[in-house]
């Protein structure tokens, strides 16, 4: 399975476990991700650390899920993203739109 | 940016349309940027380019249609490597094609969920031409400095 998640400190933690989060499996993950905001959690962290690839898809992917999310009142931040895709959400400017944490443990911490 | 058309090498490189073909695709023209010494900040540059045109291909050309043949052919010229990618679907729409040359997120509730792939081209590459043949082939040639 490409994606996982877990509950911890109030957080459904959602992470991608593929080095890739392109047009290959976006659909996959707003499927996924979609299928856990029904959860009691309204605040979801999307653990990023192993992607270290991500293209405009993977990132439309996370603005859908964060519509949605944020449509329902309930929060979403990223966590972990490595250079690359800091990179992107930079280049997008997308890093003003996402609340990002630098690790997982910032993310949990607040 | 002129490019210096002395070609030292031409590699042909051919996939399927489906997504999951990509990665390698990708990781192929990754090697040939490594041979060159381009840092990697330029190669992560190709390679989202490569990908972003990749995905239009199989998304807008072939309308997610697998088993269509997408063709491409990485030229190392004297300055630069010059990436050409072929298909034989349908060309890009105008609409897409005129993807305003700077992002502007708005509200979230009118934030685009898709439509960056080309802006991403045209920002990360030296240069970006999208024509299509008499014959009905569309190209995308993608040029990016070696240093």
């Amino acid at each position: 399975m490409s994606f996982d998640s877990y509950e911890k400190n109030g957080f459904t933690v959602i992470s991608v476990s593929e080095s890739r989060l392109d047009a290959s499996i976006s659909d996959l993950f707003q499927a996924y991700v979609c299928d856990r905001m029904t959860q009691n959690t309204d605040q979801f962290i999307i653990d990023l650390s192993s992607v270290k690839f991500m293209d405009s898809s993977g990132l439309g992917t996370l603005v859908a899920c964060f519509k949605k999310i944020n449509g329902m009142n309930k929060n979403m931040y990223l966590a972990s993203p490595q250079p690359a895709v800091k990179d992107l959400l930079d280049l997008t400017s997308m890093d003003k739109i996402f609340q990002i944490f630098t690790s997982l443990e910032q993310a949990l911490n607040g | 940016m002129a490019n210096e058309r002395s070609e030292k090498a031409v590699i042909a490189l051919h996939m399927k349309s489906e997504h999951h073909h990509t990665a390698l695709l990708s990781a192929a023209i990754v090697g040939i940027c490594h041979q060159y010494e381009m840092s990697a900040k330029k190669i992560w540059q190709v390679e989202l380019s490569v990908t972003e045109c990749i995905t239009n291909i199989i998304k807008h050309a072939y309308k997610s249609q697998a088993g269509n043949s997408i063709n491409v052919t990485v030229a190392a010229l004297k300055n630069g490597l010059e990436i050409t990618l072929y298909d034989s679907g349908i060309p890009l729409p105008e609409n897409i094609l005129k993807i305003p040359v700077a992002l502007q997120n708005k509200d979230l509730a009118d934030l685009n969920i898709r439509g960056r792939g080309l802006y991403l081209v045209r920002t990360l590459m030296d240069s970006f031409k999208y024509t299509t043949t008499r014959e009905g082939i569309n190209q995308q040639v993608l040029f990016k400095t070696f240093s």
